[in-house]
């Protein structure tokens, strides 16, 4: 459920808003910009955002709070072309603590930093989220067939990352 | 299946075994700790505070024009001299009676409810 603000404070609201979303926004945004310093100011600014906002006006559903933070990413890459210097502190995980292959999640990360942020945000939501190609269209506003290529062109370019690097 | 398909297949195997690291602790303290209190109540008061402010405009514009339309319509000394000599002679002609009559005619003109006529005219001949 949703939560909603109330008598208790903004803080509380925002804490439980936080609870239920941030995670899967933060991984969101970890993947379209391949920096973790950079997810955690793009979901910070789409939280501040929200909070500023006084009652009646405040959209929180998760879709809203996906395009937001997609919104903030993207503005984010574009600022980041004028600057120098991107976060290369590891961003992804294993998902079962004992499966830890360091290199291989090395050789991933790098392969994934090469991929366009529109090749990264289809290969999350499709690999890491299970999003049907029908459903992130949808969500991105793109046809299916763009999404799906994109997918296609993202797993090609990380299996011959991958191949190069092994031989 | 083709070669292609089997590549790719490989590498979605590979990329199941990870996913996106999750937000650091602290991000929950800097975004609840981060976010004000929300404008609501600013933005509430607003039309009742335009409405007090009105109103205490109104109350100074229609003050001013009453002093300004007393002070106009105030009657000349000369009448009210003549009007209180009338009332105090009519009581009596008594100089405390006279002075108690002048201060009455002076404090009905503050008030801008002296009605030089109805007073000058003899005591029965006032109510029609």
């Amino acid at each position: 459920m949703t939560p909603r603000r109330g008598d208790e404070g903004s803080a509380a609201w925002l804490g439980a808003l936080y609870d239920q979303h941030a995670g899967r926004l933060y991984r969101y945004a970890v993947m379209i910009l391949a920096d973790t310093a950079g997810a955690g100011d793009a979901v910070h600014q789409v939280f501040l955002a929200i909070a500023r906002k006084p009652d009646g006006h405040v959209r929180s559903d998760e879709r809203y709070l996906r395009r937001a933070v997609r919104n903030e990413c993207y503005s984010a890459l574009r600022r980041r072309k004028r600057e120098t210097g991107v976060d290369d502190t590891a961003f992804l995980e294993t998902v079962a603590a004992t499966d830890e292959r360091p290199d291989e999640r090395l050789a991933l990360e790098s392969a994934i930093r090469t991929l366009p942020a529109e090749q990264r945000e289809v290969l999350h939501l499709k690999a890491f989220e299970g999003f049907t190609f029908q459903e992130i269209a949808d969500q991105l506003g793109e046809s299916i067939n763009t999404v799906a290529s994109r997918y296609r062109y993202a797993i090609g370019k990380l299996r011959q990352h991958l191949g190069a690097k092994e031989t | 299946m083709d070669e292609i398909e089997r590549g790719m297949e490989e590498t979605e195997q590979q990329l199941r075994h990870y996913r996106p690291v999750g937000p650091p602790p602290e991000l929950r303290s800097r975004v609840v700790g981060g976010a004000r209190p929300p404008r609501t109540s600013l933005w509430m008061w607003l039309p009742t505070s335009a409405l007090a402010a009105a109103a205490l405009i109104l109350m100074i514009v229609s003050a001013n024009a009453r002093r300004g339309l007393a002070a106009e319509f105030a009657p000349p000394a000369e009448n009210r001299e003549a009007v209180a000599n009338a009332v105090a002679a009519e009581l009596g002609g008594d100089p405390a009676v006279r002075a108690l009559v002048a201060r009455l005619i002076e404090l009905d003109e503050r008030e801008g409810t002296f009605d030089q006529d109805t007073a000058a005219r003899p005591e029965g001949s006032r109510h029609e």
